[in-house]
Order: structure tokens, then C-alpha cells, then sequence
């Protein structure tokens, strides 16, 4: 099992297990689960999601999750 | 007819000028930069005589097109000793352009220091009156309702705060927002203090009997005003329930954060702990917990159909401030180690009130705390240097002066600036394209001239990575910095450019309601070599006023110094910094 840290952020943030706190949460996924099944076990339909980032870098939905991962997911967003 | 107004400020004369050939077909930015070439020795103190500042609306204000309310602000600036653009939002723009005015030249110097004026334009002309005592000295929250009863409730604002009379580098010119707050600025460069130097308070513009600017080719108009307006409504970032309509520019705090590029306590890390109490998300949800006048997607200028202000309310619902954008709540919050928006929202408010650019007041109270004059986290101890300022006392003057004179007078060596204007919220050593953007834009350091954050970040117009530090890096940059000046001459909000970057008619839109404005021809393809030519003008400016491309270079302490959480420097290549303006 792979304990990995999530944080969804801005409209992503309706998708968050538990409703109070909107915060980092951990999430526990099997040996070699990638990033695109954590994006499906939390229910987000993947047209919503801008970026992911793992440890403060860019991934793609096949990137292969360890233990100990800060996970980031956001819409599109922008700013300035 | 449109004209151009030339304010003598040495006899107090007003003439109206038509507008020279050359100066037709540009506006906004390509227009205050042509003007500064043309008439301000590059050697020229910036606080004497031979210094003008220009006002000028883009080709599109006041003609109807969307987010197209942006005001240009040029002269030669203080604080970095080259040529400045800064832009503001608020309501003053499209009236100036509704009255036919292309521009406003000031310059000379009155005789009589510490005199001011108010220049008073309206459809018959314009003229200068002295400023009345009750205008002077005041902050602009108390100051800005006084001139509003004096001419109306409807005009627009375009003054100085006591900064700018007190001729301080870090000084902004503020521009009223539809609901007359003073809290849009042309922030950056110390534009306030060129516009005090000469003894100016503050431009009234009233609109009454006004037109809509003229149309060249009202078809054209129309339909490149409809491609633009879709793309707005269609993106994520842009479009009505969007990103920034809902979360406003604070939106970008968790992802520049996550991402370890979030400038934290004066540029010594990437990562700061308290982000996500100062985020977008938590205005939008405070905005909603208290409620009262507390709101987001708010309209912070004419015309504005992204809308990505807010009303920032206090624990009882009353107002505290307008705007919390991205750049205050980093500078004013993260990077003086501050993670409250009541404390970040009170010195917004102390900047809008004293007339200071939130980024330069915030990345000086940051150097200020690295030198001990308060601990990193102490907002009341960030507050009352912020008074020292509003006051003007010898340390406020010093602050005042700005992040690079602040780090001089105390010995700073990590002072966070490119041709002595402080970075913005992003840090270079994490993500090296804006770095190229910040040493190589004729403003000092700016994020807005080259915003490659838009690939390197947020996956807008293609991803590019963030640590890359070859040469598409400076192509990246050049492209960039391009494009921008010609939005930036539009009149457009540069943040339509999340929208036409990505969707390709909407650029088509915005070059088409220039050509419907101006009886061009111009296509897509016009944007970078126009959008070049300023640039490129700007530049020549800079080269005649001393600077070198040594000037064009990140601070050395972000060559040695390790940025956590990544732990990397700044290492692009020089020969990649001097490709930008050298293909
Ligand atoms: S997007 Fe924001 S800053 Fe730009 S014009 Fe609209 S309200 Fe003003």
C-alpha cells in the first residue's frame, strides 16, 4: 500500500472525501497505482482537471505513486 | 476627432494637439512608449524638468470591446532609471477615450514646490486648477470623496496619495473603480512620483456629452468584438463562474505554492506553510462566511466581462478592502512571512490609502524584516511601517524608496530586485522562464511583460518545463514580452490573454476590433512583429539611458543560495538571457 498526501484545490475541491476540513487529506492506494487511478477513485471527471503536480512537479496521469507523495490537483487557473 | 492634450505644468498652459500621423494607428503602451522616446532625453532625471508622463487609453477603450478599460501610464522612472509602462484598471480610461483623447502629455515643472494641481477634462477641453488643502496630505480614502463631491459623483479619478506628493519610488498612480474606491493602480516604477514631481494631484475626467470612439470598419468591429467576447465566456480561467471570476488572481496562491515557487519570507524559500489561509479559496469562502459586502467576482473596471476583483469583508461583514489580489496577498502575506488576509487586507488598504505599488511596499517590508526592523510574521509591526511610509519619515522615506534602496541602506545582500524593481510573486529559481522575463524586460523585474507562467505553470498555450534553461526559454520569454505589448497598446486587460492564447479566434477577435477601431488590415500574425517594434523601442530608450545587457541579469544571490523545496538556483545561462533581445 502507497500513503499518499492529496490537497484539490479551487473548484476541484467539491470533490473532497469529507467535507470539513479543505485541506491536505491521506489517501492509501494499492502497490503501482498511477496518478490517474487516484483521479478516479476521488470522481473527477478528468475534462475538469488542469494540473496535476506530484512533489511540486508537473505529472501525467500514468505517473507511478510512492509513498510519501504530495499530490496537487487544480482546474484551470490562472492569474497574475 | 481624437487629440492630444499637452499640459505644461512649468505656465499651468493646456493645448490641445492633433494627433501626429505617426501616432494613428497606436495606442496604450506603443503609444506613452513612443511618446517617451520622442520627447524624454534618456539621461534625464526622472524627478526633474525634462521627465514627461503620458496618459493614454488603448486603441479599443471606449469603444465598446470587452475588458478593454486599461489605462497606460509612461514616463522614465525613478525606481529603475529606464522607461515604464504601468497599467490600471478602474473607471477613467473609457472616459478619457469617450472624450476623444489619445493622450495627455505633462510636462515641465512648476516653480513652487510642494504646489499641486488638479487638470479638470471634459468635453470642451481641459484646464488646471490648484488643488484644494482638504486633497493634500490626506489619504486617498478620505481625499477621493472630497474631489468626488467637488466634481461629481460620476468621474473618473486618475491621483497621486501622499507618496506620490512626497515623490517616493514605490509611489503608484490610482485610478476610482466603479463603485469610486481609490483602488486601481498603475502600480509599478514610481509613476506616482513622476506625476508629484510636477506638481500634479490628480486628473479628472468627466465624461458627460462623450461618445463612443469611432469606428473604421464597424463589420470588422462587430465581428472580431464577438469572437473575443466568446473566447471570454468559453475558457475556464475567463468565463463567467471561472476561475478568476470566482476565485479572483488569488487563485493562483495553492498552485504557484504547490508548485515550491511561491516567494516566502524575502525569497528564502518556496514553499510557505500559510498559503492556503491566504488563498483565492479562502477569500471566495470568508467572502461567503461573512457575508455583508463581502463578494467576489466583482467588476474592477469599465466594461470588465471576466470580473476577477473582490470586496474583501471585515468579521462583521463591513468592508475592509478591494482589492486582495494575487501579488498584495503574496507580498504583503508570504513573503513577509504573513498568513492572514484581515492583516493582508489592512495593508492593502494602506497602500490603496497612501498611493503605493502592493508589490514594491511588499517586497520592502520583506527586506526591511530580513534586516530586523520587524520579525517575518509580524503583521503589526508590517502595519506600522507602513504608517513610517504614509508619514514620511526619514525611514519611511528609505522605505519608501523601495526594496533596493531599503537592502542598501541596511546591507541586504538578498534583495529581490532586476533593475532595482522588486520581483513579483514568482520565484526565478524555480521556474526560469519568468526569471528570463524578469532580467530581460525594459520595466525592471515584471511578471506581466512575459508571462510564461501561462506554459510553465498553468498549462495555458501549450507546458513547458519549469526547470528547462535552454534557449526556449528566451524564445519562450521574447514571445511573450511580444505579445503583451501589443495587448498592453490594445487596451485589453492582459488577462483576456489566458482566453486567445488558447483559443485561437479569440485572438483573431482582438486584432479585428483593432482594424475595425483603426481602418487597418492587420492579421494574427501582426500581434509579435507590432507588439516587437515596442519592445524594441523601449529598449533603445534603456541602451541611450546607460543600461547594458549586464543590467539584464538575476540577482547574484539566486545563483548561490539554494531555494527549498526544490533546492535549485538560478542557473540559465547569460548567453540565454542576451538571446532574448539577440535571436
Ligand atoms: S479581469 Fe480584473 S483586472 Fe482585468 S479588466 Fe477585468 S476586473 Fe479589471
Amino acid at each position: 500500500m502507497n500513503k499518499v498526501e492529496v490537497r484539490l484545490f479551487a473548484s476541484l475541491r467539491k470533490y473532497h472525501p469529507s467535507t470539513e476540513d479543505s485541506d491536505a487529506f491521506v489517501l492509501e492506494l494499492a502497490d503501482g497505482a498511477k496518478l490517474g487511478d487516484l483521479v478516479e477513485k476521488l470522481k473527477i471527471p478528468r475534462q475538469e482537471i488542469g494540473v496535476l503536480m506530484a512533489n511540486g512537479k508537473w505529472q501525467k496521469e500514468d505517473y507511478s505513486l510512492k509513498d510519501g507523495d504530495r499530490i496537487g490537483l487544480f482546474p484551470l487557473i490562472g492569474g497574475g | 476627432m481624437s487629440k492630444i492634450l499637452r499640459v505644461n505644468m512649468t505656465d499651468q498652459k493646456v493645448k490641445s494637439e492633433d494627433v501626429p500621423e505617426k501616432y494613428r494607428l497606436i495606442g496604450g503602451r506603443g503609444l506613452t512608449s513612443a511618446i517617451t522616446c520622442d520627447e524624454v532625453p534618456p539621461t534625464c532625471h526622472p524627478l526633474g524638468p525634462n521627465n514627461k508622463i503620458t496618459f493614454a487609453p488603448g486603441i479599443v477603450t471606449g469603444s465598446g470591446a470587452p475588458t478593454a478599460g486599461r489605462l497606460s501610464v509612461g514616463c522614465k522612472s525613478p525606481l529603475t532609471g529606464g522607461i515604464k509602462e504601468a497599467n490600471s484598471g478602474g473607471i477613467a480610461s473609457d472616459k478619457l477615450a469617450r472624450l476623444g483623447i489619445k493622450a495627455i502629455i505633462v510636462e515641465g515643472q512648476p516653480k513652487d514646490k510642494g504646489k499641486f494641481w488638479v487638470l479638470k477634462v471634459n468635453k470642451d477641453g481641459a484646464e488646471l486648477m490648484p488643488a484644494e488643502a482638504g486633497w493634500l496630505g490626506n489619504g486617498l480614502y478620505e481625499a477621493y470623496p472630497k474631489m468626488l463631491k467637488k466634481f461629481g459623483e460620476k468621474v473618473g479619478i486618475i491621483s497621486i496619495g501622499v507618496a506620490g506628493e512626497m515623490l517616493m519610488s514605490m509611489a503608484g498612480i490610482c485610478v476610482n473603480d466603479p463603485e469610486n474606491r481609490p483602488s486601481r493602480y498603475a502600480g509599478r516604477g514610481g509613476v506616482g512620483a513622476v506625476m508629484g514631481s510636477k506638481g500634479l494631484k490628480a486628473i479628472i475626467v468627466d465624461e458627460t456629452g462623450g461618445s463612443s470612439v469611432s469606428l473604421a470598419d464597424s463589420e470588422a468591429f462587430n465581428t472580431g468584438r464577438k469572437k473575443l467576447t466568446d473566447a471570454l465566456r468559453q475558457h475556464d480561467i475567463t468565463k463567467p463562474g471561472g476561475t478568476l471570476n470566482t476565485y479572483g488572481t488569488a487563485a493562483l496562491v495553492n498552485v504557484i505554492n504547490e508548485a515550491g515557487a511561491f516567494p516566502t519570507r524575502n525569497f528564502s524559500s518556496g514553499r510557505f506553510e500559510g498559503a492556503s489561509k491566504i488563498s483565492g479559496e479562502t477569500i471566495n469562502e470568508t467572502c461567503k462566511k461573512r457575508g455583508g459586502v463581502g463578494a467576489t467576482g466583482h467588476r474592477g473596471c469599465t466594461g470588465c466581462i471576466i470580473q476577477c476583483s473582490n470586496v474583501y469583508p471585515k468579521e462583521d461583514g463591513t468592508e475592509l478592502v478591494s482589492c486582495q489580489e494575487y501579488e498584495s496577498v503574496w507580498s504583503l502575506g508570504a513573503n513577509c512571512g504573513i498568513d492572514s488576509l484581515d492583516v493582508t487586507g489592512e495593508l492593502v488598504r494602506l497602500c490603496n490609502d497612501y498611493g503605493l505599488d502592493t508589490i514594491e511596499a511588499g517586497a520592502t517590508i520583506g527586506v526591511a524584516m530580513e534586516a530586523g526592523l520587524a520579525k517575518f510574521g509580524d503583521g503589526k509591526k508590517a502595519i506600522e511601517l507602513m504608517h513610517e511610509i504614509g508619514k514620511g519619515t526619514p525611514l519611511g522615506h528609505i522605505l519608501g524608496g523601495g526594496a533596493a534602496l531599503t537592502a542598501d541602506t541596511f546591507g541586504i545582500v538578498r534583495c529581490p530586485t532586476v533593475k532595482r524593481q522588486s520581483m513579483p510573486a514568482y520565484e526565478p529559481r524555480a521556474i526560469k522562464g519568468i526569471g528570463v522575463t524578469y532580467a530581460t524586460s525594459t520595466m525592471g523585474a515584471d511578471h506581466t511583460s512575459g508571462y510564461t507562467i501561462a506554459p510553465e505553470i498553468l498549462g495555458v498555450s501549450g507546458k513547458m518545463d519549469p526547470a528547462s534553461k535552454g534557449v526556449e526559454k528566451a524564445e519562450a520569454s521574447r514571445n511573450f514580452q511580444y505579445a503583451t505589448a501589443f495587448i498592453d497598446s490594445s487596451g485589453h486587460c492582459l488577462f483576456i490573454a489566458f482566453a486567445i492564447l488558447d483559443i485561437p479566434s479569440g485572438l483573431e477577435g482582438m486584432v479585428e476590433e483593432c482594424n475595425g477601431v483603426l481602418g487597418t488590415n492587420w492579421t494574427v500574425d501582426d500581434v509579435g512583429r507590432i507588439g516587437g517594434d515596442i519592445v524594441k523601442m523601449e529598449r533603445a530608450f534603456n541602451e541611450a539611458a546607460g543600461f547594458t545587457n549586464v543590467d539584464d541579469r538575476i540577482p547574484e544571490f539566486m545563483k548561490y543560495e539554494m531555494l527549498p523545496p526544490h533546492n535549485v538556483v538560478y542557473d540559465v545561462p547569460d548567453e540565454v538571457l542576451d538571446k532574448v533581445h539577440n535571436p
